[in-house]
């Protein structure tokens, strides 16, 4: 890249770091507060348990597969490209297609700015630890086998964040399993998540093979523990609404714009065809 | 052939039909006894005309059962080069040794990334491979038709005198003496599988 071509100085610095530290706080409060405050007003419920999802397949053109969720305000764009080949020819296994996941967080998206654009910066530690989690819960629903010598890219961007990063990890699952389906890669099944928001829980689950994925667990704002059965409790309570959220993807998936191409596409061939 | 597409739309993970009732084809895997779907898209089923199902033996009757597949999109297709795939390639590179392609199409499938491949010297025809030349045979940015290949054994036989089974992807074992030897092993294409068969040779 040219640096020389950008129009930006190359020092930046984020207004709120030359305000006192108090009232630094204060303003973060409020923005935590008005971002709630959205979500009470879209509830209908208002536990927690109950928040809204939009979610949206074929959204980016350049990529196979491609997909966007809203999960409270949690915002998360997800694009998939490939099977393509694999750059490097080191130390991969060649039997199975080797995915390969990116998860950023844009520049704009969180409470305190993040320096720099995307290619400008590297993946900061808690982007790579997304990633693993978001790669690890994945992984089992794709027939790897089926694409040898190949690697599957899911680029997640982050465009909002929610507060403490609450509902980032199950968007992501959601919108990262959506847009493998819209690619056209061979799945065992999708994989739907949800979290239970109160202790940062993350259960990812495959309802029609009725196996779960991955459990993620960071509980970095409380700091609590938790115990076996509550521990259980929550498990199952996150299974049950997994199945919820399966349910609209499965809708998502039968309805898109995507569907009536396909109906027209294949209109030629419905009636019986002899091929001697 | 006859063919017929579903009305109803299948999405990856739902129950198509029975593994006793038919065969699992493309966009399709069997789990626990049952044909699943693993694309998005409406399933088509494939049958053999049965006119000349009589003269046949039981073995073949076992594959004359309908193929299940799931048809999507059709600029929607994922293809890669597998082993045995006829494709479209256009030289990219030549040296006295190999020449290297870039790969265009997939059974006549449009490949959506870039995918190479290299055409070693000995590979270019099937005579007089002494005498080949690359650089009489190929000039950078000419399109070719290909067949990717995979050298290998395909039958063994151990120094005990028995038809050895492949354990890997460079090893043999012998049945008789369990001794493993080293062999380049060739990954069989289905077309060829009736010459390999240990059994069929066996019975005869």
């Amino acid at each position: 890249m040219n640096r020389t071509a950008q129009s930006v100085p190359d020092e930046t610095w984020d207004p709120l770091v030359f305000l006192e530290p108090n009232s630094l706080l204060e303003i973060v409060n409020q923005r935590k507060q008005n971002l709630d405050q959205d979500t009470e007003h879209m509830d209908t419920d208002s536990t927690n348990s109950k928040q809204p999802i939009f979610l949206k397949t074929d959204c980016v053109n350049e990529a196979s597969g491609s997909s966007y969720i809203e999960i409270g305000n949690a915002k998360v764009l997800c694009s998939v490209y490939g099977p393509r080949e694999i750059p490097r020819r080191d130390d991969y296994d060649f039997k199975v297609a080797n995915l390969n996941c990116e998860f950023r967080f844009a520049s704009f998206s969180c409470f305190m700015q993040r320096r720099g654009t995307l290619s400008q910066r590297d993946q900061s530690l808690d982007e790579k630890n997304l990633s693993s989690a978001i790669e690890e819960a994945l992984k089992p629903s794709i027939l790897l086998h089926k694409y040898p010598k190949s690697q599957i890219d899911l680029y997640i961007l982050c465009i909002q964040n929610d507060i403490d990063s609450r509902n980032i990890v199950c968007a992501s699952i959601i919108a990262a399993s959506m847009a493998l389906a819209n690619a056209s890669i061979e799945l065992y099944d999708l994989v739907s998540s949800y979290t239970y928001t109160p202790v940062n829980l993350t259960v990812s689950y495959m309802p029609q093979l009725n196996q779960v994925t991955s459990i993620h667990f960071s509980n970095e704002a409380n700091g609590a523990c938790l115990s076996t059965d509550l521990f259980k409790s929550h498990i199952k309570e996150s299974i049950e609404n997994c199945k919820k959220v399966y349910s609209f993807m499965k809708h998502i998936l039968l309805n898109s714009d995507f569907y009536s191409l396909l109906k027209n596409g294949l209109d030629h061939d419905i009636k019986k065809v002899d091929i001697s | 052939m006859e063919s017929i597409i579903s009305e109803d739309t299948y999405i990856p993970g739902e129950k198509i039909c029975s593994a006793s009732h038919a065969r699992s084809g493309h966009g399709t895997y069997v789990r626990d006894g049952y044909i699943y779907a693993s694309l998005v898209g409406k399933a088509k089923i494939e049958r053999e005309l049965n006119t000349k199902t009589e003269n046949k033996t039981s073995p073949q009757q076992i594959t004359s059962l309908p193929i299940v597949s799931v048809k999507t999109l059709k600029d929607n297709i994922v293809v890669i080069p597998h082993i045995g795939s006829l494709v479209i390639a256009k030289i990219t590179s030549v040296n006295p040794r190999y020449a290297k392609c870039s790969i265009l199409s997939v059974n006549n499938t449009i490949v959506k990334e870039k995918f190479s491949g290299q055409i070693n010297r000995k590979d270019v025809r099937a005579t007089e491979k002494d005498k080949i030349e690359i650089g009489k045979s190929f000039r950078c940015g000419d399109v070719i038709i290909a067949r990717v290949i995979s050298l290998g054994v395909v039958i063994a036989y151990s120094e005990a005198g028995h038809r050895m089974i492949p354990v890997s992807w460079n090893e043999m074992q012998c049945p008789v003496t369990l001794l493993k030897e080293f062999r380049k092993v060739a990954k069989v294409q289905p077309e060829f599988i009736n010459y390999v068969e240990p059994k069929s040779e066996d019975k005869q």
